[in-house]
Formats: C-alpha cells, structure tokens, sequence
C-alpha cells in the first residue's frame, strides 16, 4: 500500500514540477499577451505549491517506507542521495518562481527557476542511477515535456477565452516550436530507451520492458492527436474558421488527458519496476 | 475522458501494489539465509548486486519486542555489517530494508535459528 501511494504521489509530483515549469517556458517562448500571462501566474502559483506539498510528502513517505527511523542512516539516505537532490532541486525551484510572482520579474529569471525544478530528473531516477550524461537526457526529456505540457495549458485558455485571432497567433507560434521542441522530446525518450533497455533479451520482455511498452503506445496515441491538431485543426484555425477553436479546445483536453496517464504510467513504470 | 483516465491511474496503481520487480538485490549473506547455529554470530555480513544504502535492520524474536540492529557503513556500499547482532536461541528474522542506487525501496529478511543453549552442551 505504501508503495501504491509512493507512485500516486509521484504522478501528482510529476504534474505539479512538467506544469509548473512548463507554464513558465511556455509564457517565455509563445509571446503570451497580458491575459494568458495572468493565467500562467495563477497556474505557475498553484503548480509550484503542489509541487512543494507533493515534494515533501515524498520525502516524509521515502522515510517511512525506508523502515521509520530518523536516523543517520535514514536521513543520509534520503537527503544526500539523487533523491535527496532531486528534492533539493524542486523545492528550490519551486520557492523561487513562488517568490518571484510577488515581484517584477523578466522571463529569463522565471524560465532559469523553472529550469531548476526540471533539472531535478537529472540527479534521481533509472538514467540518473547511470550517470551524469543519461541522467541530463532524462532532465532534457522532462524539460520538453514540460515545455509541452504548459504550452497545452495556455492554449486551452486562449481557445476558451480569447479571440480567435489572438488564439490562432498563438497557436501559429505553438506549431513553429513544437516541431523542434517535440523532436527533442522524442529524440531524448529514444535516447533513454537505448541507454535503460537491454535489447540482448528480446524478445522476451522484462516487466520493465512491457510497462514501457504500455506507456509508449499511450505516448503513440498523444503523437496521434497532436499530429491531429496541427494537420487539420491548427490550418482551419489560421484560415479564420472561429468554430475551430472550440473543436480544438476538446482536443488539447483529450491531449492533455493522455499526457497525465503517461505521467501516471512514467509513475508505475519508475516506483515498481527497474531496467535490468 | 479525464474522469476515465484518472479511474484508470487508480486501477492500475493498486493491481501493482506490493509487486517489486527487478530492483537492486542481496547477492549473498553471510551467515547464509536459513542456516541453523550453535550460537549467536560474531557478525552479520549482507552483501548486495549494486551499491545501495541499508537504512534499517531489526530482529524479530518470537516473545522478544523488536529490536533495531547497528550497522556499517551508514553510507553508500555493496556490504553491509553487522556486529555483535546478539541473537537468541530460536529463529531469528533480521529484517533489512535498503534504498538502492536509482531511488527504489528494497526489502528482505534474513531468517536465522540459534540451537537452545541445551540442544548445543548435547
């Protein structure tokens, strides 16, 4: 049970660092206007919080599931080691975007706190127990997606809220940088499969193995209607359809619906099972 | 759709509960799980696969309350000892908990039995 709510807590953890630091990249780069640069502030808050909360009830849990003992040899184990690192990272991210949103602030301060939170997967997790090399493709990987994730979250606001003019420039500027943004995303997950995937016992298929071939088919679906959104959605948008946007709306909510039962699946895939 | 993908999370985090698969793992033990002694080991010895860190060792004693076992290193090692355990006659259940190199929680007991003080003079 313990373990279930580790993975349970992990997932909202994740949640809470891919759309908090997402939002913040996602305002930097798809030249928010003023109304979707409130609502980024209002994510960010929320986000930046759960990720606090979730951070430390980890840790606290870590603890108990390590047999309860504050102890030298307990505590060593979860605050000097890449969890305790991983920790360290997102609280400080965290703490400071959550500092940040009281004070004139510009992007590049913002998107570097935010960048602490999603370097935190370089210091804990199945690639970062590799080394430090495998364990920045794993920080690269989450920083994309993040970056995705909050770019989804602005536009679901700005196709709720906003003109459809405004949205579609948003929308424009979104499909520019996702190609390249996505690409990475990809390249790194491919990256990361060659480096924790042992190819030499295939074609049977550890546990390890079969779960992540349960999260990339749940990764192929989100591909699926992202590539439906840019490929239909995204042209009808730019050519001045304003009920597009609606239709669009529905499809960055199944988009981001998916997106959670692969972080739910990441979660799983990471708390009960290991490479080799 | 969202209602469903949560339901979703939830099933398959409880069907996984209580399922560890494939993480770090004990290699040997020494004295070796099972053995039978005529009395209580100077030292126990707990060697693991890849570097892990051992957080916690407790005897388990039928009649006897729980009782935490000292060990070394508190650091980052492959084996582990522990000193003077000072195990009673009967079976003995030293259960060790460990977090290994990429963040995962291992667990295992080793199970030892220390003959009666009159079964060993027999």
């Amino acid at each position: 049970m313990l373990e279930a709510l580790a993975a349970l807590l992990k997932a909202v953890l994740y949640a809470g660092v891919l759309s908090c630091a997402g939002v913040v990249f996602a305002a930097a780069t798809l030249h928010a206007s003023a109304d979707i640069a409130a609502v980024a502030t209002r994510v960010v808050r929320r986000t930046a919080l759960l990720t606090v909360v979730a951070s430390i009830m980890s840790a606290l849990l870590l603890i108990v599931r390590l047999g309860g003992q504050w102890n030298e040899a307990t505590l060593t184990a979860v605050f000097m080691s890449g969890s305790g690192a991983a920790t360290g990272f997102q609280l400080a991210g965290a703490g400071l975007l959550l500092a940040s949103l009281s004070v004139p602030t510009d992007h590049a301060m913002r998107v570097s706190n935010a960048a602490v939170m999603t370097l935190s997967f370089a210091f804990s997790g199945h690639a970062a127990a590799e080394g430090l090399f495998e364990g920045l493709v794993s920080a690269i990987h989450a920083s994309a997606a993040a970056w995705w994730i909050g770019s989804l979250w602005l536009l679901r606001y700005a196709c709720l809220s906003l003109k459809p003019v405004v949205a579609a420039r948003m929308v424009r500027r979104f499909s520019v940088i996702a190609t390249a943004v996505v690409g990475a995303l990809v390249l790194a997950g491919f990256c990361l499969i060659l480096i924790l995937v042992d190819f030499a016992s295939l074609p049977s298929l550890s546990p390890y193995e079969s779960l992540l071939a349960g999260k990339l088919a749940i990764v192929g679906f989100v591909l699926c209607a992202a590539g439906y959104n840019r490929l239909r959605l995204t042209p009808r948008l730019l050519n001045g359809d304003p009920t597009t946007t609606l239709a669009l709306r529905r499809m960055i909510n199944v988009e981001l619906a998916l997106i959670g039962l692969v972080a739910a699946a990441t979660a799983i895939l990471t708390t009960y099972t290991s490479p080799a | 759709m969202t209602r469903f993908i949560l339901a979703s999370s939830a099933v398959a985090l409880v069907l996984f509960a209580g399922t560890g698969l494939a993480h770090t793992t004990v290699t040997s033990t020494a004295p070796t799980n099972g053995s039978v002694l005529a009395q209580s080991p100077p030292r126990i010895e707990i060697r693991f696969r890849d570097h892990a860190r051992l957080t916690s060792a407790v005897v388990i004693h039928a009649g006897s309350p729980d009782r935490q076992l000292d060990f070394s290193p508190k650091d980052l090692a492959t084996t582990f000892t522990i000193p003077n355990p000072a195990l009673q006659a009967g079976r003995n259940d030293i259960k060790w908990t460990a977090l290994s190199m990429d963040g995962h929680v291992v667990t295992g007991t080793l199970a030892l039995t220390i003959k009666p003080a009159s079964a060993t003079a027999n």
